[in-house]
């Protein structure tokens, strides 16, 4: 990656150094960048500000400044370990653009304004647009990296105030379908195991997830069980070759969307060479068939209500019939040698299996079902909720479960329970004081149909906080004109200019990560709390202040605590009553403080690491596996069956399109690009292609192409055998680059159950320019 | 030319091949051993809540990992003139994870191999002119996972960012006295990759480096504070 001619400069840049130095031996020159003297130097414990592995770390803070980073040995989670984004994540406070000040359309242009000017904007508008549209026409999108109290005080100001469900966050992109997924297999959400499964497993089943470059951290926990642990496997299920590929024991590459199929086929296969735990299914196991015909959201007004059809083992195994390895071989590009190996893999009784997954399996058509299918090869042999054996949905981003899944901001969410449940809007109502009138039974809109509703006009105004969907929305153009449209009003918060910043009418400068208090809660359950440890810059203010403020302005602030100094702590225990009890007790206040992040449920001071076991889960009734999350204490397997996807490659747009991420960037870039040595890594986006379609198209590396869908086109550069190697006839583009902006072409499809749109697969026409 | 193959060579091959075979054997042997007692570990263990570590293991893990290494150099006098300004020029702040300063070979894999056919054991590298820093913590394979080459000088914004000045050098107690350790030892307990060998910068390369247990004289400094009875100012 590293040009010649660069590296070259770069030597002859430090041998001029080195000869300075030789001049005046024993005389340290510091690089300009050595400001702060080394005296103050004291470290404080934090969760990393990315992704949602959620790594311990301290940072050192020297004169009120953030000034290094070093993993938290003390963390369970990663052990003194970071990655590259996390260790020079301190970096992202100090980009030269920060916002410092509030701004304010005027005639076309974002001016200056004071604070107070632009929150008392912000709720006057608020006020007026109510009044003229109803309660439903204004809407608040956060996201995954909101703390626990930002995504609280939304959900409370916006569901128990204004009595409007538009409350959604970009976690519906990211992980809706690990949440359906958990829902209807388990009846509550998220993993039942910890990263300590790691230690204990024997095979790790990787499903379209590089985690090598997503989880990097977590992969290196892989790479040293198998180290020394020597009966250790890694197999990597993926349609792309990537580090992750090659770092595994076996990469076995499969044709889009066929994940459906394998899974299904694994599970035949168990069937047939008896390796069903059949007591553990007999007496923990429940079958349900659902709808199979349903669609794939692109229709405005999409509506589609999944129902479970009883069914049994009998019937699941005929229902599998139609996925021996011989017919799902030639529709997946997966020998029948390779579905059988899986299948034995899952099936031995003497190894240990973990399923990982991410956005592989969440960004997909049929998200849901994929997520249902890994579960039934779990339950069909009985591993799961043991350490070492489980599947484990991994979330991407800080507080995707802390916040978004926990706290439950998302439209048909509360805190504890759904809107649609009358004792779920009591308990609510009676926590947040406010009438249980003012919290509107139906659900809303999800992502996509609030962006729909924004371009409709049924959605007049929408607060975006701490995400950048100018970037992120899939087929962009539309609902970037949607936002642009006269009569919209759109206020974002943020912490640097982005392309969403550039369509608001207001821009609110956020306070960031350590320079505000606040808690994340990982992939594994565990909350994490985080002291203020910086001064924001200018006037900018948490996100949870500014949820406050706007509420006072609005007169519901004897809703909210005011004091700058207790807010989040009083926050903190007022979310903390909706989740009382064995099944999803939350920490008290200090014991945060204390410890580097604590596991839920916590429960008579003790976390509960493994649930639905009674060994290790007190909330589980009788001496062995208890699924409490579903009325008749089972975990169900559903028949699922394998579909298409919406729009496959054809003669046309001949190519498949995924997009997805870097190891360097975060998402939308808009921290991590600000960051030199990350920046520098991977300044720009790029198109990969297969080394065979690159000579075929007469492209190399370094050379222009353009991609066009349905939707739009974009030129960019091509990159063979760099970063990662799509299979024959795919394209991969990271989306983190706003100037190449790869979400203008991508299709707005998504699953119907969760609701979350395919990033992963639309057809693609790729021309030499 | 062919020579006929002898009765006494025909049996000297049979008998290397029985060798072999029992060699082979003894190996899988070796490694199915090897195998069990951290099974039955896992087995055993797996019920049980390991107690919360209050205060982590690293501290004296690493004394004497060196030792080994260090017999591995190709000499330990060689010296070659890489400074310290460099080091830490290619550092966000002391003990940030260094970029890779130069072209790599694969940017798709993890690239355990690549690095570590230079960087485990250091030596001089014709390709660059220089002597490959040793790494201090060879047993983490995913070396991209922190260490990421430079495609490009230029930044999209500026960074206003500021870091500590480095530790100073030299700050032993008594004149001639060994200077104390002023930087953690989490993954760099490893003294001898950075303070002996070719590629040490000079400033901090060991002028003993054949003495093998560094922290027996060097010691961390912990803590700012002098010693004071309880209750006292010191």
């Amino acid at each position: 990656m590293v040009s010649r001619r660069i590296f070259i400069k770069n030597m002859a840049l430090s041998s001029a150094v080195v000869a300075a130095q030789s001049l005046l031996p024993g005389v340290l020159f510091p690089s300009a960048s050595f400001g702060a003297a080394a005296s103050g130097l004291t470290w404080h414990k934090t969760p990393c500000r990315f992704c949602g592995v959620g790594c311990g770390l301290l940072v050192g803070i020297d004169s009120g400044r953030a000034v290094a980073v070093k993993g938290d040995p003390a963390s369970a989670v990663n052990k003194g370990l970071c990655c590259v984004k996390g260790y020079h994540s301190v970096q992202a406070l100090y980009g030269k653009d920060r916002l410092r000040s509030a701004q304010m359309r005027k005639n076309g242009r974002l001016v200056d304004v004071p604070l107070s000017e632009a929150l008392d904007a912000v709720a006057d508008h608020f006020k007026k647009t109510i009044a003229a549209h109803g309660k439903d026409s204004v809407a608040i999108y956060g996201s995954g990296q909101w703390t626990i109290p930002d995504g609280y005080v939304a959900a409370k100001l916006f569901k128990g105030c204004l009595g409007t469900n538009n409350v959604e966050a970009n976690a519906r992109l990211c992980m809706a379908s690990a949440v359906t997924g958990f829902l209807t297999s388990f009846g509550l959400d998220e993993p039942m195991g910890c990263y300590e499964d790691i230690d204990h497993a024997d095979v790790f089943i990787l499903w379209g997830n590089n985690m090598a470059e997503m989880h990097p951290v977590l992969f290196s926990r892989l790479l040293e069980r198998r180290q020394h642990h020597k009966r250790t496997l890694i197999v990597d299920l993926a349609t792309r070759t990537t580090r992750t590929s090659f770092a595994a024991d076996k990469s076995i590459l499969f044709e889009p969307q066929t994940d459906l199929a394998i899974a299904n086929c694994i599970a035949y296969q168990i069937i047939k060479d008896g390796r069903v735990n059949r007591s553990f299914v007999e007496k923990h196991v429940a079958f349900k068939k659902g709808h199979t015909d349903i669609g794939y959201g692109l229709e405005d007004g999409f509506h589609f209500k999944d129902e479970a059809t009883p069914t049994d083992f009998a019937g699941y195994a005929a229902f599998l019939e139609d996925y021996t390895p011989e017919k799902v071989a030639s529709l997946t590009g997966v020998s029948a040698a390779d579905l059988r190996y899986l299948a034995a893999l899952y099936g031995d009784p003497n190894r240990k299996v973990v399923s990982f997954w991410c956005m592989g399996m969440n960004q997909h058509t049929r998200g849901t079902w994929i997520n249902n299918l890994v579960y039934n090869l779990h339950l069909l042999v009985g591993k799961i909720s043991r350490p070492g054996n489980g599947p484990f949905s991994l979330t991407g981003q800080p507080s995707a479960c802390g916040t978004v899944r926990e706290v439950g901001t998302l439209t048909h969410k509360l805190p504890h329970g759904v809107v649609m449940n009358e004792a779920a809007r009591k308990k609510a109502a009676e926590i947040w004081q406010v009438p249980v009138e003012n919290i509107d039974p139906k659900p809303s809109h999800h992502t996509v149909s609030m962006f729909r509703a924004l371009d409709s006009g049924a959605i007049r105004m929408m607060w975006i906080q701490v995400t950048n969907p100018m970037v992120t929305m899939p087929k962009l153009k539309r609902y970037r004109d949607a936002a642009k449209k006269e009569g919209r009003f759109i206020v974002v918060s943020d912490v640097y200019p982005t392309p969403t910043t550039d369509i608001a009418d207001v821009v609110l400068p956020s306070a960031m990560w350590i320079e505000r208090e606040g808690m994340y809660g990982n992939s594994e359950r565990r909350t994490q709390h985080f002291q203020q440890l910086v001064e924001p810059p200018g006037e900018a203010m948490s996100d949870t202040l500014q949820i406050i403020e706007v509420a006072r302005r609005m007169g519901f602030g004897d809703k909210f605590p005011q004091d700058p100094k207790t807010h989040i702590r009083e926050i903190w225990e007022e979310y903390r009553r909706f989740h009382d009890g064995p099944k999803h007790g939350m920490a008290p206040y200090e014991v945060l403080l204390q410890r580097p992040g604590v596991i839920w449920p916590f429960h008579e001071g003790r976390e509960t690491k493994w649930r639905y076991h009674a060994e290790t889960d007190p909330a589980a009734k009788g001496s062995s596996f208890d699924f409490y999350g579903k009325p008749d204490h089972r975990a169900w397997i559903w028949a699922r069956p394998y579909e298409p996807a919406p729009e496959v490659p054809d003669r046309e747009y001949p190519f498949w399109l995924c997009t997805g991420r870097v190891l360097e960037h975060w998402h939308s870039g808009s921290m991590t690009r600000r960051i030199p040595v990350l920046h520098r890594a991977v300044p720009e986006a790029y198109a990969e292609l297969h080394p065979d379609d690159a000579t075929r198209l007469g492209v190399r590396s370094g050379e222009r192409i353009r991609l066009v869908t349905r939707r739009g086109s974009l030129e960019m550069t091509v990159a063979v055998d760099q970063r990662g190697r799509p299979a024959r006839g795919h394209v991969f583009v990271p989306f983190f680059d706003e100037a190449l902006l790869i979400n203008e072409v991508t299709l707005d499809a998504y699953c119907p159950i969760s609701k979350q749109p395919d990033y992963k697969k639309c057809a693609v026409k790729v021309e030499r320019v | 030319m062919n020579t006929p193959v002898t009765f006494f060579q025909k049996y000297l091959l049979i008998g290397m091949l029985v060798l072999l075979m029992a060699a082979g054997v003894w190996v899988i042997g070796q490694a199915l051993h090897e195998d069990d007692p951290d099974r039955a570990k896992t087995e055993t263990g797996r019920m049980t809540t390991p107690p919360l570590k209050t205060t982590p293991l690293y501290q004296e893990a690493g004394v004497f990992q060196g030792r080994d290494q260090r017999s591995r150099f190709v000499d330990l006098r060689q010296a070659g003139t890489r400074r310290l300004a460099e080091y830490y020029d290619r550092r966000a702040y002391p003990g940030a994870p260094p970029y890779i300063p130069h072209p790599v070979e694969s940017d798709m894999k993890t690239d355990f191999e690549a690095c570590s056919s230079c960087h485990e054991n250091g030596g001089f590298v014709p390709t660059f002119q220089a002597f490959a820093p040793v790494t201090p913590h060879a047993a983490y394979r995913n070396c991209r996972q922190c260490h990421v080459p430079q495609a490009t000088e230029t930044l999209l914004v500026a960074n206003q960012w500021q870091t500590t000045a480095p530790p100073a050098i030299g700050r032993a107690a008594l004149p001639g006295g060994p200077p104390p350790i002023p930087h953690g030892l989490h993954m760099r307990e490893n003294c001898s990759a950075c303070h002996a060998g070719p590629a040490a910068p000079v400033e901090i390369r060991t002028s003993h480096p054949e003495r093998l247990s560094c922290r027996q004289c060097h010691v961390p400094a912990e803590t700012a504070l002098d010693f004071a009875r309880p209750g006292e100012q010191p």
